[in-house]
């Protein structure tokens, strides 16, 4: 153990500890066994349980071991006949109201052979007919208590159980109000929808007003499935293991720049049982979200036949050997000039299959490489650090994230784009430090919150400014960098009265704005795409990173999929180009300058080359007219790596395997093989060699000298004078097309499953219930969306969270419609309710 | 609730007004809420929510821990039937039935949106004038079927 260690006695024997770790977790970490139901790791002790109490020399009372921290020379006693009585009298209480049979039963060893008989157990229930069975922490605490009997006739609590959310399923007469679920979604995750409801023997755990935790505003992150000692929660819909052996799958989840590392449960006959966050870099808790361990479960199921190469000819299509499309496709590809030959990955592909794709056009001397990249981001902040000759950091490590007294987002909601961001931020963040967002559409990490600044769509710029204006005369540091009297003098120019007209912002508003980032030094701001996916992002980007240097802060943009710093790395070096629409790509292909087309994933392509072949975990979408399919593993098995927010590449750890697992090629594999059949030999780096790609300095020597971006004149000020606001025709309204990343190798989470369809539908238009109710519209009403470019049919929603005359959609990319919409990012439309 | 009682928002942002936002106000302004309204309007925990920064579901846990709170309106008018011994011999089960049928209340449903609640004791201790039944507050002893339709008539006066 390096660093300062506390020497203590446990049991007699003589153990180490770090400074500041509790008995609890010291005894864990030597494999000493303290039964507890109710600590958390890495969270304050909650103490309820009180099993945990252990006997410390010189202490008059028992202590609960999970709330006392170790000291030097404690000798600590976990386990007694004193103690263990003690233990089992507590525990008792609990069971009263537990379904007790099975735990009490003094037959259990024999349990298989009886329980065929049905007779074992006076009422059917109790651990024989338990998911939780054999998993359960309430059976093995009862186990290493040995307890035989319970003081108290069991009551049954006769609650009602919650059955009407999807993915959560909780029955309250099972629970034994630890209170880790409580804990976990408002300490944790930030979410606080569960609380103890009640008092004395009503006590439960409940939402407000008893509502479902759909309507309660529940994220489904699953924490509290994750930390819940018994089956009081648990998750829907999930194979009972009982007796049958699980296998285990640990994989990185692709689906956004938290690469959380999951686990995938199969059982026996390969079906996949459940997936769950893995316990790798803290508790498991820690990670995952409704996304990866339930949308894309769903998604994976839909799929439910492991999809043939398939090659065709003479238009039929024919199943193939992975041998005879490759031989087919290396046939194809040679009649084509290198020139007519394009290459595109799609945004979930795998880092390595990122890679092998830029070697095997390097080694076609192809030139058109592209990555589809809607966002197109990181393009836009690149272009802008160049033309300006700045550069904003990339990623922080967490211990930088913590350094940060004062946090700021702009246009980005970290719990859906930034999981692992939020996570660190939350603790400081409830914990005092200063938190301001600033955001004109739907943010859930703006919830709880009482400082979220809900500018005019599109006036981001006007209140950025707003607050600079502040900050200018109030701000302490002394930030004198270049320009910063034209700065000055370019403010004073601005009307304070315009700026606040502009962004629909009250002086009082940007005063205690203003305040709360004056608050703490340093200030942290993280802004996402949305702020750039709008006609003046450059505007936007200007007065935000004088903002951040007026204050000394870092300044970070927030990408929602790893995958894009790498992106960013491999333009630098190869002829990589970003296509954010099919637009370019489609006329490419109609005057015949792309004749062959290898896509690696999925995108919306309206036009069809001569010849086109797919490489996807499933046949959807493009893959129904390829050439040539050839299927890709999935996620589950392709293991990683993944580049995450933190700039880090991330391994899965080690795989063992699916039942009846022939040995499948990796993404990358297949380019690999493709390209051997090709004359080539595409080397791939290793993991660490890509995490050296990833720590490569960029941009500008870190000697650059700062400087502040002169202020564009007043009247380029992004959409001055373009929506006046009081001029605004009944049913037309600004939306604002937010991001969606609920989607996986070109299948859409809501499309393929009701209960994620009852969480975010991409066919849902947010409004505010007031002028909806204005407009005579009701929640679930269907109505089309008139734009310029065409017309989307959605369905009515409605949140307090969006401000009147703005509408918030948070499209699936299936149609080129919607991915020119996106691009937009902000537009005016109208609405007519259908028929 | 907000159909029927129109200034609701605005009574709420008097009382809000009145009270400075700090989370250790919370309980003192739900005190307030409830002798404005005799209850907690599902709209002013919300609001309680908003205005002090605490989750909807803190607020909750909070009104049901104390059982001084209400989170249903108080009918206006309370008819309690004894169902002591005494009261029961004198026929209280007919009584009641009676009651709620000249009501239109159901039977032993306490709350059902109406301005009028029956409940049952199990004894009043005033067995001498049984069969007893309390009209908001009032004992009301040897009740036939005739005085029944008496209270019922005064009660639906009153209103
Ligand atoms: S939660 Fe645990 S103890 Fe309770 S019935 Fe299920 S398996 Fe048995
Ligand atoms: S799923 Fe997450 S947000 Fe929902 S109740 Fe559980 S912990 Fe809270
Ligand atoms: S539901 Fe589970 S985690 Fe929550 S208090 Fe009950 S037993 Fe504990
Ligand atoms: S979608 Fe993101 S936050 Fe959710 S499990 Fe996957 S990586 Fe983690
Ligand atoms: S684990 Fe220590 S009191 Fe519950």
């Amino acid at each position: 153990m390096s660093g300062p260690v506390v020497r203590l006695k446990i049991n007699d024997r003589l153990v180490q500890a770090r400074p500041g770790m509790t008995v609890l977790e010291c005894a864990r970490s030597h494999g000493i066994f303290i039964p507890s139901l109710c600590d958390l790791e890495g969270l304050p002790a909650f103490a309820g349980c009180r099993l945990c109490l252990v006997e410390i020399a010189g202490r008059p009372h028992r202590l609960p071991a999970c709330q006392t921290r170790v000291e030097e020379g404690m000798e600590v006693i976990t386990t007694s006949e004193e103690l263990e009585a003690l233990r089992r009298s507590t525990l008792e209480l609990s069971l009263s109201e537990h379904p007790n049979f099975c735990l009490l039963c003094q037959e259990k060893a024999n349990c298989d052979e009886l329980k065929m008989t049905m007779v074992k157990a006076l009422e059917p229930g109790g651990c024989l007919f338990c998911p939780k069975d054999g998993n359960c922490q309430l059976q093995q605490v009862v186990e290493y208590l040995k307890v035989k009997q319970v003081a108290y006739e069991f009551e049954d609590r006769g609650l009602r159980l919650w059955q009407d959310d999807p993915f959560i399923a909780h029955n309250p007469n099972l629970c034994i109000l630890c209170g880790r679920c409580v804990r976990v979604c408002s300490e944790v995750r930030g979410e606080k929808v569960l609380s103890f409801i009640g008092r004395g023997s009503q006590t439960a755990i409940g939402t407000f007003f008893q509502r479902s935790l759909l309507q309660a505003d529940c994220s489904f992150c699953g924490a509290c499935l994750e930390v819940c000692p018994t089956a009081a929660l648990e998750e829907k819909g999930v194979l009972v293991a009982r007796g049958r052996q699980i296998y285990e799958q640990p994989f990185i989840c692709p689906l956004c720049s938290s690469a959380c590392e999951l686990r995938a449960e199969f059982v026996e006959e390969g079906k996949l049982r459940r997936i769950g966050p893995a316990p790798v870099e803290g508790p498991a808790f820690r990670s995952g979200c409704a996304r990866g361990r339930f949308g894309l479960r769903e998604v994976l199921e839909a799929q439910l036949t492991r999809s043939m190469p398939l090659v065709k000819g003479n238009g039929l299509e024919q199943p193939a050997s992975l041998e005879e499309a490759l031989a087919a496709a290396a046939a194809a590809l040679k009649k084509f000039k290198p020139q007519e030959i394009g290459l595109v990955a799609s945004a979930q592909v795998s880092a390595p299959g990122l890679l092998a794709l830029a070697e095997l056009a390097g080694a076609l001397k192809a030139d058109n490489l592209f990555s589809f990249y809607p966002e197109g981001f990181l393009d836009r902040l690149n272009e802008f650090e160049r033309q300006n000759g700045i550069r904003f950091e990339r990623s922080l490590t967490r211990q930088q994230l913590h350094q940060g007294q004062t946090f700021f987002l702009v246009d980005t909601d970290l719990k859906a784009e930034g999981l692992a961001y939020w996570l660190e931020l939350w603790p400081e963040i409830s914990g005092g430090a200063g938190y301001l967002v600033l955001d004109p559409g739907l943010n859930r990490s703006a919830r709880l919150t009482d400082h979220h600044l809900q500018c005019r769509p599109g006036k981001e710029a006007q209140a950025l400014l707003g607050l600079l204006k502040r900050l200018t005369w109030q701000a302490s540091e002394l930030s004198f960098y270049h320009g910063y009297h034209e700065l000055l003098d370019s403010l004073s120019k601005l009307s304070a009265e315009e700026l606040q007209v502009e962004s629909g912002l009250r002086a009082a508003e940007l005063d205690k704005a203003a305040a709360v980032l004056l608050s703490g030094h340093p200030a942290l701001i993280l802004f996402g795409e949305r702020l750039l996916r709008q006609p003046r992002w450059r505007e936007n980007l200007t007065a935000l990173w004088n903002l951040g240097l007026r204050l000394e802060a870092r300044v970070l943009p927030v990408v929602s999929r790893g995958q894009e710093r790498l992106l960013e790395k491999l333009k630098l070096s190869s002829g990589l180009r970003t296509i954010s629409d099919g637009l370019q790509l489609e006329q490419d292909i109609r005057n015949g300058k792309i004749r062959a087309l290898y896509v690696l994933g999925d995108l919306p392509l309206a036009q069809k080359p001569d010849w086109l072949l797919v490489q996807n975990p499933f046949k959807t979408g493009l893959a129904e007219r390829a050439d040539i399919f050839l299927p890709s593993v999935s996620c589950l098995e392709n293991g990683g790596p993944g580049v995450d927010l933190f700039g880090r590449v991330k391994m899965a750890s080690k795989i063992r395997g699916s039942p009846g697992g022939e040995n499948r090629l990796s993404e990358a594999g297949i380019i690999i093989k493709l390209a051997g059949l090709l004359g080539v030999e595409l080397k791939l780096p290793s993991s660490a060699e890509l995490q050296d790609i990833m720590a490569e300095p960029e941009g500008l020597k870190s000697d650059q000298e700062l400087t502040y971006l002169p202020l564009p004149s007043p009247d380029r000020l992004p959409g001055r004078g373009i929506f006046p606001q009081p001029e605004r025709t009944a049913g037309e309204v600004e939306v604002i097309v937010g991001q969606n990343l609920d989607f996986y190798a070109g299948i859409s989470m809501a499309e393929v499953s009701s209960g994620f369809r009852g969480l975010n539908n991409p066919d849902w238009l947010w409004l505010n219930p007031a002028e909806a109710a204005s407009l005579d519209l009701r929640e679930g009403q269907q109505v089309i969306l008139k734009t310029a470019d065409g017309d989307l049919s959605l369905e009515i929603r409605l949140s307090r969270q969006i401000q009147p005359g703005v509408a918030v959609v948070n499209l699936i990319l299936d149609t080129s419609l919607k991915l020119r919409l996106y691009g937009r990012g902000l537009f005016k439309g109208k609405l007519r309710v259908t028929s | 609730m907000m159909k029927n009682e129109p200034n609701l928002k605005d009574r709420l942002e008097r009382l809000v007004a009145s009270i400075p936002a700090g989370r250790s106000h919370l309980i003192l302004f739900l005190h307030r809420v409830q002798q404005e309204f005799g209850y907690l309007p599902e709209e002013a925990l919300a609001r309680a929510a908003e205005y002090f920064t605490v989750s909807p579901a803190e607020v909750y846990g909070v009104v049901t821990f104390y059982s001084a709170f209400q989170m249903k309106p108080r009918p206006q008018h309370e008819l309690v039937v004894c169902h002591g011994t005494a009261c029961h011999v004198h026929g209280a089960e007919a009584i009641h039935t009676e009651l709620a049928r000249l009501l239109g209340v159901e039977p032993g449903k306490e709350d059902q949106g109406k301005d009028v609640t029956i409940r049952r004791v199990n004894c009043l201790g005033c067995c001498a004038l049984a069969p007893v039944v309390v009209v908001d507050g009032e004992y009301q002893g040897r009740v036939t079927r005739n005085s029944l339709e008496k209270i019922v008539e005064r009660l639906s006066g009153k209103k």
